[in-house]
């Protein structure tokens, strides 16, 4: 199933692996109750912001999609915020100077979410009791078999966050298993879940 | 609290196809199909969605994940701004590795902009099938106390120049 091509032209090819997280950004309207949030309540470092002019690339949208801004030269400057997980990968939120609002797609809120690993179940107990000390409400542990997790909101971004805690490690059987459920799914059904329970 | 985040445990997102995705993770981007969850209900909340849950591996034990949802209306990924400005972005090891998923990403017809530099990584910019806008990204140097410092500095100054252009303009020369 996931035979990869090692020849091209005749030539041996580099079997190319996606390490890690480099960073995930998302947009903000309110730069300053992020870094309140991200560095005094989960008690990340702030370890870089970049002040730039927008380029081509950050404005490309996908095919057949638009900005949905009229006057696009408007969106000039911004300013991206960057905060650091324990391996160095980073948490980023961009703010566009005249950029206070944005659509938002209806989707339930549970769907898009980031999700951090933490060393171990006293940890998310840690959280929990943290974050409800400043008034954050949070969901859990949730027991997920696998790996237990408490959720909470960045409420001024509404980014779903979760600290998760792996008990135990997928195996290859897992992995078939995925496969096998993939067919029944795209038959119309829904597969007995059996990898993660 | 002190910082507990070791690193990313998974990152969700929407899909419309599964199968799709399944295929351009696994085919193109190299990623593992792990695991999955599938189930009628959503366990943290109760509500009524039938979904399939599905991990794709990174190396370091991370994964990229994927819903499908039943019961939940197609629509764009993101919208607008925001489609262009949200985005993921995963680490390469080597120079020659992200050359390799450029010649990938050509192979099988997908439009990318770069290899150009950010502020700490060479990257280049697509979209998954899922309209997520992605970066592949070689980390060419990483943030030192030279740039916390600087940050926060950089930071106060953007903010205070914000109040002045929130000002009606006129304002701020009339009151001086």
């Amino acid at each position: 199933m996931q035979e990869m091509q090692i020849t091209r032209g005749g030539e041996e090819i580099i079997m190319p692996k996606l390490q890690k997280l480099n960073h995930v950004t998302y947009l903000t309207a309110n730069l300053a109750a992020t870094i309140e949030f991200y560095t005094e309540v989960l008690g990340m470092k702030l370890v870089a912001a970049e002040r730039r002019k927008l380029k081509p690339a950050d404005l490309a949208v996908p095919a057949g999609s638009s900005l949905g801004i009229e006057d696009e030269s408007a969106l000039q400057e911004q300013i991206t915020v960057m905060f650091e997980m324990l391996d160095a990968s980073r948490i980023c939120f961009t703010e566009v100077r005249g950029l206070n609002n944005w659509p938002d797609n209806p989707l339930p809120r549970w769907i898009k979410h980031l999700a951090m690993k933490v060393n171990s179940l006293e940890d998310l107990q840690t959280a929990k009791t943290a974050l409800e000390a400043k008034e954050v409400a949070v969901l859990g542990p949730v027991d997920h078999g696998l790996f237990h997790s408490i959720y909470f909101f960045d409420q001024i971004n509404n980014v779903r966050l979760e600290y998760a805690y792996n008990v135990t490690e997928l195996t290859e059987e897992d992995s078939r298993l995925a496969w096998d459920a993939l067919e029944v799914w795209k038959a119309g059904g829904v597969p007995a879940n059996k990898s993660i329970h | 609290m002190k910082n507990i985040a070791r690193q990313l445990h998974h990152i969700a997102y929407i899909t419309w196809d599964m199968a799709k995705t399944a295929e351009f993770w696994t085919q193109v981007m190299n990623l593992k199909l792990v695991g999955h969850v599938s189930l009628p209900k959503v366990p943290s909340t109760g509500e009524d969605y039938p979904y399939m849950h599905m991990f794709f591996s990174l190396e370091d034990g991370s994964d990229l994940a994927f819903f499908e949802v039943r019961n939940v209306t197609p629509s764009n990924q993101e919208v607008g701004v925001s489609s262009a400005l949200k985005h993921l972005s995963f680490e390469v090891a080597t120079e020659a590795e992200l050359q390799e998923y450029c010649q990938r990403l050509k192979a099988h017809n997908i439009a990318y902009i770069g290899p150009e530099e950010d502020s700490f990584n060479r990257c280049i910019y697509f979209f998954d099938p899922n309209q997520i806008k992605l970066k592949l990204a070689l980390t060419l140097r990483k943030p030192g106390e030279k740039e916390a410092v600087e940050a926060r500095q950089e930071v106060e100054r953007w903010l205070n120049e914000k109040t002045d252009s929130q000002l009606p303009s006129g304002i701020s020369s009339m009151i001086i």
